[in-house]
């Protein structure tokens, strides 16, 4: 089968190194699709409004309803605000090796999270409720820090994780 | 009966504390902001005037009495909160409720707006300039998760957008009373307990520090 | 005549963006000075994020656009020996561009326009600094026109011929950047500008930032063309050989036309307002427009290649030491695609879709991107202002020599700078802070890091100052210079006949509306669909 690259290329070392980026781009996005969906592995995308300027009046997002709930089946929901300039509550503890699922939101501007050393980072975009799921393999203390601008003391704007053993239970 | 009475009781306690409601009735939305840019600060001073707010907050909202509490030039949104909270009974003090008690939401911004306009008061020239304290209000202290204090209250003190007050120029008593409060949990209107964590996190000494680096001159005792 | 060929024109241009760069790399010091903690005496969280978004703002919005539209010009003119189109046209857009640049000016360097170089709300600047960029953007779609009118013009004297691959690449650049500023464009004109005058309360935050990403992704191509431009048609010649493949680099240009826009969502993977399936969609066009540099990488290394060997080089790698290392052009593009090398396989990380997770907004982001454009692509800008300057003004470089030690300096010192970069970034620091109040564990791990970045900064800035001297010398130089032509390189292989689809746009301009309009058409229109919240202004 004739190479329908020759008319545009002529050097035969070139046609392969197309092939070959065009297989490096294919195979890459293949793989990343494969892993998507075998592992669920989505960055967060919940597509969910809510409205920031009265977030302490919502109900989800709630002063009583902050922090760290254990759900029937044993995975963990943590529900958390992020306003000038900190994650509230600023100290939250699960359990290790247990699914947790974080929602947050933003009371005031753009804010973006990220724990170092794990897998848990999302943006918290004013408007929008963030959701992102995750298991912590190892126990330790861990930092949430706010990883967007968000004002002249975004420098300061970071709160603590905790990961206890599975019996010690979790809380906030 | 005393047991059904009890678990009752219990259970009456138990949804009470569990669905508290909100700490400030207080939000920020189109509304609210549209009150605030609407409010008119010459009412506000003619209701400053008939209420009588000078008794405390002097006539220009800074008071002579160091005792008392300075109320010039904080943001107009953060006074309204203020006096909301206080006629809601979200922020619990007698004397401001009795004084919030009868007016409308119009009226408190206009009250907050003509406060907003006055000068505040000035730190005091000999403020509190330890290493320590320093290090406290630009740095905070990550190992017991203080955030700086300028990084909400400006690193002149005068304060952020929408609720995070002024501090520079408040009488350094009120101060320590205030943090006091929010450690002791006797002031609950700062949404998400943000000032309660703080206050909680910090000693005596470092309050009584804070309320000397952001402390206003006091007044030459009157002969 | 000098004039024909719009010197004037590339001369203004390009200085504007060299007196900005300079500027801004004074800035750049100072912020990874103030950073690293070690000198308590320049901390300011105020100063700092002032000095971080008048840095990004001349970096990445003025350096840029003055060097391409100035190269651009002089490519335009020489390449298809023309005159421009309507010169007053193209000094109104520069007169255009500069007063927005100054309005800007004001605003950012007074601390009112502290928003970044991104200026995502709902943090706001002062109306100016956003009527400032609408100006500039605006100033540059007057040489977007230029372009395509000379190439429309050329094409109907010339029919049937093949267009110059310098003028394709430049042309393909300029519908390019046309296509892509219509995002930030619309972000400005009807959220932004309107809400910072108070005309409207709120703004939706996450239609703005996809707005914002409509642009993000593309401008960086409008940014690395004009150094392909460089690599494929002033390169080979003045290493000493041929272009290996001119219809390669044709492809390249096209894929790159069609492929840089519709992927701009990978910039919002960690956005929840963007559903997964929209953000896979542009994850695959994002891998696909890595092809064209693959190809670009193939296509100038072989055609140095060409070069080498005639020039003696025997054998595998023989070719690479007989190349004209003397030439400032040659150094630099190799150091570019030593760097491009680097700074590409760290692009392909924050590409992989979930992935990106492990370094969104971390200091790796910012480490990639000063690899890849300050490194790869402002070194071949360097490159151009050497090979141009003397034609330009008539008068020899005032320097080889010191032009070659300026790229070498500036290459380690980027290495020097965003190799520590990309590790605080994988040991989690996060992005725009000006200090590093956390944990001791991480500030302690992060320490080495940051001292080393501040040499990188150092060695920088002594390198952005050596360029800028030699080219103010280079004007006074009593030497003349005597090749006042550009040298195209020819290929290897002379095309006969072009076919029209590699000769002209309009085939692959449709492609790319229908391209956007699938990718970018309902995760736009979702914001107009449903019920979303605006958000009001906040000061930083």
């Amino acid at each position: 089968m004739a190479d329908p690259l020759k008319s545009i290329c002529d050097d035969p070392l070139e046609r392969r190194w197309v092939w070959i980026s065009l297989a490096l781009a294919i195979v890459m996005g293949t793989m990343l699709g494969y892993f998507a969906v075998a592992n669920n592995l989505h960055p967060p995308s919940n597509v969910e409004t809510i409205d920031s300027s009265r977030l302490h009046l919502s109900e989800e997002f709630a002063e009583d309803n902050l922090g760290v709930k254990t759900n029937p089946d044993g995975s963990v929901r943590v529900t958390l605000v992020a306003a000038r300039y900190g994650f509230y509550p600023p100290r939250i503890e699960v359990p290790v090796d247990t699914p947790v699922t974080f929602r947050l939101a933003s009371a005031d501007v753009l804010h973006g999270v990220h724990v170092p050393n794990t897998n848990m980072a999302t943006m918290v975009v004013p408007g929008y409720i963030a959701e992102v799921s995750t298991t912590f393999p190892r126990t330790g203390e861990y930092s949430l820090l706010c990883n967007e601008y968000c004002g002249l003391g975004h420098d300061s704007m970071w709160s603590r994780l905790v990961v206890v053993p599975k019996s010690a239970g979790g809380q906030s | 009966m005393m047991r059904l009475m009890a678990v009752l009781s219990g259970m009456l306690l138990f949804t009470s504390v569990a669905n508290a409601g909100p700490s400030s009735l207080v939000a920020f939305d189109l509304p609210t902001l549209g009150l605030l840019q609407t409010a008119d600060p010459a009412r506000g001073e003619e209701l400053a005037s008939s209420g009588k707010c000078s008794k405390c907050h002097g006539d220009a909202g800074v008071s002579d009495d160091p005792e008392d509490v300075n109320i010039a030039g904080l943001r107009a949104s953060y006074i309204y909160k203020q006096l909301k909270d206080y006629q809601d009974k979200n922020r619990d003090d007698k004397d401001m409720y009795k004084k919030t008690r009868d007016l409308d939401d119009q009226q408190m911004a206009d009250l907050a707006v003509w406060f907003a306009s006055q000068a505040p008061a000035s730190v005091a020239a000999d403020r509190n300039a330890d290493p320590a304290v320093l290090k406290l209000v630009f740095n905070g202290d990550p190992t017991r998760l203080l955030k700086a204090c300028a990084s909400c209250h400006g690193r002149d003190g005068r304060g952020g957008q929408f609720d995070h007050p002024a501090l520079s120029g408040q009488y350094p008593e009120y101060f320590i009373y205030t943090l006091t409060e929010f450690s002791e949990d006797d002031r609950t209107n700062d949404v998400y307990s943000r000032m309660r964590h703080i206050a909680q996190a910090l000693t005596e000494e470092e309050i009584e520090a804070l309320a000397s680096y952001y402390g206003a001159a006091v007044p030459e005792e009157e002969e | 005549m000098k004039d024909d060929k719009a010197a004037g024109l590339a001369l203004a241009n390009m200085w504007v963006g060299f007196i900005a760069f300079l500027a801004a790399a004074f800035m750049g010091v100072y912020q990874v000075a103030e950073r690293s903690g070690v000198f308590p005496a320049i901390e300011s969280p105020k100063l700092y994020f002032a000095s971080v978004s008048t840095h990004g703002v001349l970096m990445g919005f003025v350096l840029t656009t003055f060097v391409v539209v100035g190269f651009g010009y002089y490519t335009a003119t020489t390449s298809l020996r023309q005159a421009v189109w309507n010169k007053p046209l193209a000094w109104l857009g520069f007169c255009l561009s500069i007063s927005g640049v100054l309005l800007a000016a004001v605003p950012l360097l007074t601390g009112n326009a502290s928003v970044l170089y991104t200026f995502y709300p709902p943090l706001m600047a002062h109306p100016t600094f956003y009527i400032g960029a609408a100006l500039l953007v605006v100033g540059s779609w007057v040489w977007c026109l230029q372009m395509v009118m000379m190439m429309a013009i050329w094409k109907k004297a010339h029919p049937g011929e093949t267009v110059p691959l310098a003028m394709f690449g430049t042309t393909a650049n300029a519908i390019l950047w046309f296509i892509t500023s219509l995002g930030v464009t619309s972000e400005v004109l009807f959220q932004l500008i309107p809400w910072s005058l108070g005309i409207i309360d709120t703004v939706d935050v996450g239609l703005a930032r996809t707005l914002f990403s409509w642009t993000l992704h593309a401008i960086v191509y409008f940014w690395l063309i004009p150094a392909y431009v460089a690599m494929y048609t002033l390169l080979p010649k003045a290493a000493g050989g041929r272009l290996a493949s001119d219809q390669m680099a044709r492809v390249a240009f096209i894929m790159l036309l069609v492929f840089s826009v519709p992927i701009g969502l990978h910039h919002l993977y960690m956005d929840p307002f963007q559903a997964a399936g929209w953000k896979f969609l542009h994850m695959t066009g994002t891998f696909m427009v890595a092809v064209p540099t693959l190809i670009t990488g193939f296509t100038v290394i072989a055609s140095l290649e060409v070069a080498g060997k005639l020039r003696g080089g025997k054998g595998l790698f023989g070719w690479i030491g007989a190349l004209p290392w003397g030439n400032p052009m040659v150094t630099a593009a190799g150091l570019a695609l030593l760097m491009l090398t680097f700074g590409g396989f760290g692009g392909m990380i924050n590409a992989s879709y979930a992935m990106n997770a492990m370094i969104h907004n971390t200091q790796w982001v910012t480490g990639h991107f000063h690899l890849i454009f300050a490194g790869t692509v402002v070194i071949m800008y360097f490159a151009i202002a050497y090979y141009l300057w003397p034609k330009l003004t008539g008068r020899q470089l005032h320097s080889t020599r010191l032009a070659l030690t300026q790229l070498w300096l500036w290459f380690i010192g980027m290495l020097v700078l965003t190799l520590p970069w990309h590790v605080l970034g994988l040991d989690g620091q996060p992005r725009r802070i000006s200090s590093t109040p956390y944990d001791q564990v991480l500030v302690d791990k992060w320490q080495p890091n940051e001292i080393a970045m501040v040499i990188g900064g150092i060695i920088l800035l002594v390198s952005a100052l050596m360029l800028v001297y030699n080219l103010m010398k280079t004007h006074g130089n009593a030497q003349a210079e005597t090749n006042l032509e550009v040298e195209y390189a020819e290929p290897v292989h002379a095309v006969l006949r072009m076919p029209p689809l590699m000769n002209g746009f309009g085939f692959w301009c449709l492609l790319v509306l229908v391209y956007m309009i699938a990718s970018y058409g309902y995760p736009i229109a979702q914001f107009f669909l449903m019920d979303t919240y605006g958000t009001v202004p906040w000061s930083i």
